[in-house]
Order: C-alpha cells, then sequence, then structure tokens
C-alpha cells in the first residue's frame, strides 16, 4: 500500500569510511565534505569556551547547594561530629571549587595576555599557594562557634524546671543527648564541657536506680571515646589520664561495680592505638581495685602489643562495638522490671544496692541458714521434675551454652529480660528468706520498721 | 556481664540464681523451639554446631525474636511454682 518515498537530489550523501556528523566533517548543499583547516579552529574555539562556561555553571550551581546544606547543618540545634566534618568537608568543597574557577578565570586572562604580551608562566605558581592560612583561620573559628553553641546548649538544660521525678529524668535525658553529640568532639576543649554537664548531672540525682545505670553507661561510653581520641587530644599525658579516671569515679556505684572494668577497658583501647605503657597505660592500670581484673587487664596489655598494627586496628573495633552491645537500654530495663512488678523497688536504688552489699552478712544468720537449705530444696525439685517431663533437644542445650558463654554476646538478645531476670531471681530470693527484714533490722539498730 | 552481677552475692545466692536462670532460659528456648518448622529446626541444630557466634546471633534474632517476653513469663511461672511448691 502507498508509494515509495521519492529520494531528493540533496539528500547528504553518507561518507564511505568518516560517520556522519563527525566533527572533521560538514554536510553543504547536501553533501558531504571534510571541513577546512580554519573552520576546524573555529570549532575547537567555540567548543572550549562553551565547555568553560559549562565547569563555570557547574560549579556555580555546587557552590549553591554546598551553601544551602551547609546552612542547614548550622542551623541545626544540636551538631553531632559527623555534622561537623559535613561542615569542614563542605567548606574545603567551596574554597577548592573557587579557587578552580577563579584559577580558569585568571588562566584565561592570562593566555591572553601571554598571547598578547608574551609573559613567562612563572606568576601562576605564586597565585596558587596563597588560600591556606585562610581556610585554618576559618576551620578555628568554626570550632570555637560550635565550642560555643555546645555551652549555650547547657545553658538552656540548665533551665528545664527539676520539681518532679519526672522533669528531673527529662533533664537527665537532655544531658545525655548533648554528651553523645559533644562526645566527639570534647577534645577540643579539653572536656570542660563535658565535665560541667556531668557536674549538673551530679546535682540533678533523680533518684531511680535506672537513672544510676543509664549514667554510668554514659559515663563509659564517653571515657571510651576519650581512650580513642588521645592521640589527637593536646594535653599532656599525665593530665589526659588523670581527667579519664576523675571521670571514670563519676560512675554511679549501683548493684554492680563498673569502675574497675572501664578502666580496663580504656586501658586495651589505649594499647590498641599504640600509646606507650609507661606514663600512660600504666596510670590507669595502677586503678583498679580488684586483683582479678587487674591481672587480666596487664595479661591483655601485653598480648596487644605484640599484636601487628593492623591486629590491633581490628582489636580496637572490636573493643568498641563490644562496649556498644553490652549496653542496656534503661527504659526497655524499667519497662521489663515494671512487668515483674519490680519498679517501686528500684525507685530506691541506695536501698537495694545496701541489701545486696549485706547478703554475706545475711547467710551467716542461722535462721536465714535454714530457711535456705527449704528454700533450695522446693527449687531442686522443680528444675528437676520438669527436665524429666520433657527431655530438652541438643539443639536447645547447645544454645543455651552458646548465651551463657562469656564474650559471646549472645546474651544481649535479651535485651533488658536476662539482667532483670537475675535481678528478680536475686531480690525474690533475698524476700523469700526474710532478709529484708533482717537486714532493715540491722541497720535499724535491732527495731523492725 | 551478668556473671559480674552475680559475683556480688555469696556462693550459695550465686550457685542457686544460676540454677534458676538456667531453668527459665531452657524452657524459653524449648517454648521458642516449639514454634519452628522442622527446616528451621535443622537450621537451629546446623548453626548451634559451628562457632560462628554471628549467625547463631542472627538466628535468635530472626527465628526467636520474641524470647525477651518468653523469659519474663517463664520466670513468672517459676515463681508461682516454688511459691505453692513450699506452702
Amino acid at each position: 500500500m502507498g508509494f515509495e518515498q521519492p529520494k531528493f537530489n540533496n539528500e547528504p550523501t553518507e561518507p564511505k569510511e568518516k560517520k556522519a556528523g563527525e566533527n572533521g566533517w560538514v554536510v553543504e548543499n547536501g553533501i558531504w565534505r571534510k571541513r577546512t583547516k580554519e573552520e576546524l579552529i573555529e570549532l575547537i574555539d567555540q567548543s572550549t569556551e562553551k565547555n568553560e562556561e559549562e565547569i563555570e555553571k557547574e560549579g556555580d550551581k555546587r557552590r549553591t547547594e554546598i551553601d544551602r546544606e551547609y546552612e542547614k547543618i548550622e542551623n541545626k540545634e544540636y551538631k553531632t561530629p559527623g555534622d561537623i566534618e559535613k561542615m569542614k568537608k563542605l567548606e574545603r568543597e567551596h574554597q577548592e571549587l573557587s579557587k578552580q574557577i577563579k584559577k580558569g578565570e585568571e588562566e584565561n586572562i592570562k593566555e591572553n595576555e601571554e598571547i598578547k604580551t608574551e609573559k613567562p608562566k612563572g606568576e601562576k605558581k605564586e597565585e596558587k599557594e596563597k588560600p591556606e592560612p585562610k581556610a585554618e583561620n576559618k576551620e578555628s573559628k568554626l570550632e570555637k562557634e560550635i565550642i560555643a553553641d555546645y555551652y549555650e546548649e547547657i545553658e538552656k538544660i540548665k533551665n528545664i524546671p527539676e520539681d518532679t521525678s519526672g522533669q528531673k529524668k527529662q533533664k537527665a535525658e537532655k544531658y545525655f543527648e548533648l554528651i553523645d553529640s559533644w562526645k566527639d568532639f570534647g577534645h577540643k576543649d579539653n572536656y570542660k564541657g563535658i565535665q560541667k554537664i556531668i557536674l549538673e548531672l551530679d546535682k540533678l540525682e533523680p533518684g531511680a536506680w535506672f537513672y544510676n545505670l543509664a549514667k554510668t553507661q554514659k559515663i563509659n561510653e564517653l571515657v571510651i571515646t576519650m581512650a580513642s581520641k588521645y592521640k589527637e587530644w593536646d594535653l599532656e599525658s599525665k593530665e589526659k589520664t588523670k581527667l579519664i579516671k576523675k571521670i571514670i569515679n563519676k560512675q554511679e556505684k549501683g548493684i554492680w561495680e563498673n569502675k574497675d572494668k572501664t578502666l580496663k577497658q580504656v586501658a586495651e583501647i589505649l594499647a590498641s592505638q599504640e600509646i606507650p605503657y609507661k606514663d600512660n597505660i600504666d596510670f590507669i592500670i595502677k586503678d583498679i581495685k580488684n586483683p582479678e581484673i587487674k591481672t587480666e587487664a596487664i595479661t591483655e596489655i601485653s598480648d596487644i602489643e605484640k599484636k601487628s598494627i593492623e591486629q590491633k586496628k581490628q582489636l580496637l573495633k572490636k573493643i568498641k562495638e563490644e562496649a556498644k552491645e553490652e549496653k542496656i537500654d534503661p527504659e526497655n530495663l524499667e519497662k521489663t522490671s515494671s512487668s515483674l512488678g519490680l519498679d517501686k523497688l528500684l525507685q530506691d536504688p541506695e536501698a537495694i544496692s545496701k541489701m545486696f552489699a549485706e547478703s554475706s552478712e545475711l547467710m551467716k544468720n542461722p535462721e536465714i541458714q535454714k530457711k535456705w537449705q527449704e528454700l533450695n530444696k522446693t527449687i531442686e525439685k522443680i528444675t528437676k521434675e520438669k527436665k524429666e517431663a520433657s527431655p530438652i533437644p541438643d539443639s536447645i542445650k547447645k544454645a543455651k551454652e552458646s548465651i551463657k558463654k562469656p564474650g559471646s554476646g549472645l546474651e544481649t538478645i535479651f535485651g533488658a529480660a536476662g539482667w532483670i531476670v537475675l535481678l528478680f531471681l536475686t531480690l525474690f530470693m533475698l524476700v523469700e528468706l526474710k532478709g529484708v527484714d533482717y537486714l532493715v533490722q540491722q541497720s535499724s539498730g535491732g527495731k523492725k520498721k | 556481664m551478668q556473671q559480674n552481677f552475680l559475683n556480688n552475692f555469696p556462693s550459695e545466692i550465686q550457685e542457686t540464681v544460676s540454677k534458676l536462670y538456667d531453668t527459665i532460659l531452657e524452657r524459653s528456648l524449648m517454648e521458642a523451639y516449639q514454634k519452628l518448622d522442622d527446616t528451621q529446626k535443622s537450621m537451629m541444630a546446623t548453626i548451634f554446631n559451628t562457632d560462628d557466634e554471628k549467625k547463631k546471633k542472627n538466628f535468635l534474632k530472626e527465628y526467636v525474636g520474641d524470647l525477651q517476653d518468653i523469659m519474663i513469663r517463664e520466670t513468672k511461672k517459676i515463681i508461682e511454682e516454688i511459691k505453692k511448691t513450699a506452702c
């Protein structure tokens, strides 16, 4: 159907060896011909100009984007260390782009001038090396501004009322958030600001055991960061270790003591960064009170010192990851303990600590010993009966052993439940043994409250 | 870490709490295990026969995600049993 389209005589004929549209060829009166030399030079000039314009336009576009991104971060209420890094990076990129555009412009002018006057190219180098000190000043100015912002934030949080325990808790959470965002940057003011927050937290004392746990964990995270930034931190070694120890001492004495463990972690982090033992790590080790933990720490440090740089790097990563995994979410813990009816009891952390601390004394009482034997028999009976009633598959036995294996990290799959169950069981036993009454009697001089 | 907690108590308490905790853990895992199908059960057997802690953790997270709640339930149950038997 239809007619075939007629072919016109002036339709461009395809060159046999060269592809149509290639820069060396042009259509004239419907016939392909090679460009003349003059035409080629003109074409190259046009394309260079176009490219330069495009590059400049792209550069301007990126600079506008950078300005927007920078402003967005600058307006944030809290700047994380990541934000600060990003701001520095954006600033560097901006400067680099400006330099490139400026350099392009200067080169164009110079080339034009060279064509006119044929000047030597030696002056170009001096122009290139100028802007560096300016960039450094800008960076330190930025750091100062960020630190000032953090201090301003402390003042803001200070204004939160603390009349109820809820308000105190809220205030403490705000301080914890500020420590989180500041800790990677804290060495810039020798952790003075963060110490100020800790002092505020000391004054706050919301009283609940969960708060003590959260504070202890926060301090642990902080000193791990301090140890990780040891090389970047511009202070005498002695001063650094002194400050780390001072902050570790702010960890609350809770149901379990963490200070020795934190000191050990710090010592290992320092060793994995090749910090010398003498006048650094030894100051930390010196403060470990538990002889077993001390021995363990010294042995591990001498093992770390024998490792290669790469192995040390891997170890540092592992220590940090493990420290993160061991954290318990106090909120989750509070919820779980509430489901076991422990929440009210945990509002008085001092009483619990005292009860636990004096539990050894409790077991010496003959009346309590008798009750203990009865309780133990009951527990034996129940656990044995259950095991006999339903045989346990091998997979379960192995899973249980894996979970219980120290250092496997599997116990964290329970979140807070594992801890709270242990706590609950211990409290249950003390209550069953009438140990609570006994301890109250002891501490009130024989008078039962 | 949990052992650190128990170290704060006299050995008698440590021992009995450990025993109770063990039973609770076993019962909780058993309850979760019964919900698995045959393929998942054999996968569990394979994984827990290796030393790959990461795989073990991933398995527990994926297939036994509600272990926390089960554990709390089992704790309550066992305490009730002790109280009943002691009466």
